[in-house]
């Protein structure tokens, strides 16, 4: 069964319950609402010749008409491409080709919009588990492109999983405040509520400007679970007042796609009276991997959640500490057109994560090392070799090498390094890299150096660029 | 006192956004948004900044795009919070 028609029992056992609630405008849809905006929305994506595997590119918007549109698109047997709204036109027409999506859909849009790419052959269909129902996309470099690419089948047993922990049903309201073109936003936040029966609250994607709305909709909408990232607790500690717990409102947070330090989620729990669970897990595993354990009793300090028995391994471990690997049914059938990369991701049937951890007694995850040349902005992962391609095709640019600076309310920034052709002010420089990049992925800074500084193998010293980073240039 | 108009622009340009020129930050530039020089997570030192420098709490309900949006806007909110009212 597919995920469009799992959601779809809802609407036949408990028509009039609510699905979905838009905070700011206030509209909110039953199931029965719900299915059948699917099903118009399905007429007009046949109409336009969506057939089984095709690819359709879904601006993705925290709308009512987003969750129609995506529903629709897998009653069709269509392979979503969730994407923001927002993105610069280079990433989109990436995005667009690499995926050969030659349809689009917005929230705002009645009908589908043809791209004018070739789509060419639709995804090989599995069985209904096995087929591709989504391509998220983890960078939007052309040097090295990676759309995951997820079954339904994935989704399914990553939401219901997320769902079964913490405990997800009919009475759920959930608060969704991150971007559901990430697996974090979609799966967590979207599907797992939905598929256990519960309805979500659209209220994102979050930024300090609507830190004052938070907790507002949390009570105005009865929110009774909501996930985040770090930089979103900072925020609401940093401007939101204290607040006095209601009970069951929300019953807890959940927190992924960068580490949650224990600080923050001491002050998080003092401050608004909500234990947070810290998770772990990638976009080639649909989501999370480890569950994170909001519940004082079980939360161990420094953890990153729970896996599930023999999902988890750490592979040749000294003292401990291993590379983390995965093997579920939730994870990535490839990346989409690249083999080589694939092949690459797993050993002996198990996903390497690059990341290196380890596993206590009583079942609890650890990072302790990080994958290997990823910055992670505000939970928003940036590949250096994506920012280093767009400045080095600046006609100044020499050379280029980002690398990560900590940052009090970002856990990193990114920050750039230039070897100069020709004399350029760094500021032409980021406006350049605005232009190509999306926002979180334009350096905070950009130094320009005589020479990238290179070992005796020529490699960049990315250690040195590093402390440069932190301590400043002398 | 220090001079607000002052006193934000360095902050803006010395650890906001270190690498933009004097001249580029204009009264009216963009702070935050798409074409915004500064993250809208930023905010959190800004308001900080604030804080310290102008000896009042700036409350979650003010931290608005309308209120911060430009040095301009952030100037009259600052104005406004030391004015008699604020």
């Amino acid at each position: 069964m597919d995920l469009a028609a799992r959601l779809s029992l809802h609407a036949g056992t408990r028509p009039d319950a609510t699905a979905l609630i838009e905070a700011d405008s206030g509209r909110s849809w039953s199931w029965a609402e719900l299915d059948g905006r699917i099903t118009a929305s399905t007429v007009a994506l046949r109409r336009a010749g969506l057939v089984p595997g095709a690819r359709v590119l879904v601006g993705v918007e925290h709308r009512l008409e987003t969750v129609a549109w995506l529903l629709a698109c897998w009653r069709c047997g269509g392979v979503v491409v969730p994407v923001s709204p927002g993105l610069p036109p280079r990433e989109r027409a990436f995005f667009t080709e690499h995926s050969g999506a030659g349809l689009s859909v917005s929230a705002a849009g009645a009908e589908p919009q043809a791209t004018g790419v070739d789509p060419g052959l639709p995804s090989p269909r599995g069985d209904e588990g096995r087929a591709t129902a989504a391509i998220l996309y983890t960078s939007g470099s052309t040097r090295d492109p990676k759309g995951v690419e997820l079954s339904h089948g994935a989704l399914i047993e990553s939401a219901t999983r997320v769902g079964r922990r913490y405990a997800m049903g009919p009475g759920t309201r959930f608060l969704s405040v991150l971007p559901l073109f990430h697996g974090h936003g979609l799966v967590v936040t979207l599907l797992a509520p939905l598929l256990a029966g519960g309805a979500v609250i659209l209220d994102g994607p979050f930024d300090a400007f609507s830190a004052s709305r938070f907790w507002r909709s949390v009570d105005e909408h009865g929110a009774t679970i909501f996930s985040s990232v770090p930089a979103i607790l900072r925020v609401l500690v940093a401007l939101c007042p204290p607040r006095e717990a209601v009970p069951g409102r929300p019953r807890f947070g959940l927190c992924a796609s960068a580490p949650l330090s224990p600080a923050l989620r001491a002050a998080v729990l003092e401050r608004f009276g909500c234990p947070v669970g810290n998770s772990y897990g990638l976009t080639e595993t649909a989501a999370w991997c480890a569950y994170g354990d909001p519940e004082p009793e079980h939360h161990r300090v420094g953890a990153v959640g729970r896996p599930i028995a023999g999902t988890v391994r750490i592979l040749r471990p000294v003292d401990g500490v291993g590379e983390i690997q995965v093997r579920s049914p939730c994870v990535m059938s490839g990346y989409f057109r690249n083999p080589e990369a694939t092949a690459g991701a797993f050993e002996d049937g198990w996903l390497r994560t690059g990341d290196l951890g380890r596993i206590d007694a009583d079942g609890h995850l650890f990072l302790v090392g990080r994958r290997r040349d990823v910055i992670n902005h505000g939970g928003f992962s940036v590949y250096p070799g994506e920012v280093d391609g767009v400045l080095e095709a600046h006609p100044a640019v020499r050379e280029a090498a980002t690398v990560e600076r900590p940052s009090p309310t970002h856990g990193e920034v990114p920050v750039a390094f230039v070897a100069l052709e020709r004399p350029v002010e760094p500021s032409a420089l980021r406006e350049h890299c605005r232009g190509q990049l999306a926002p979180h992925k334009v350096p905070v800074e950009i130094v320009v150096l005589d020479a990238l500084p290179r070992s005796p193998t020529r490699k960049v010293r990315k250690d040195q660029l590093r402390s440069l980073a932190r301590d400043g240039v002398r | 006192m220090p001079d607000t108009r002052e006193t934000i622009r360095s902050y803006i340009l010395d650890s906001l956004a270190p690498d933009l020129p004097g001249g580029r930050l204009a009264d009216d530039t963009s702070l935050f948004g798409p074409r915004g020089v500064i993250d809208s997570l930023a905010i959190i030192s800004l308001v900080a900044h604030l804080d310290g420098q102008f000896g009042f709490q700036v409350q979650a309900h003010e931290i608005t795009e309308q209120n911060f949006r430009s040095v301009d806007a952030l100037v009259a909110f600052v104005e406004r919070k030391l004015g008699p009212n604020g």
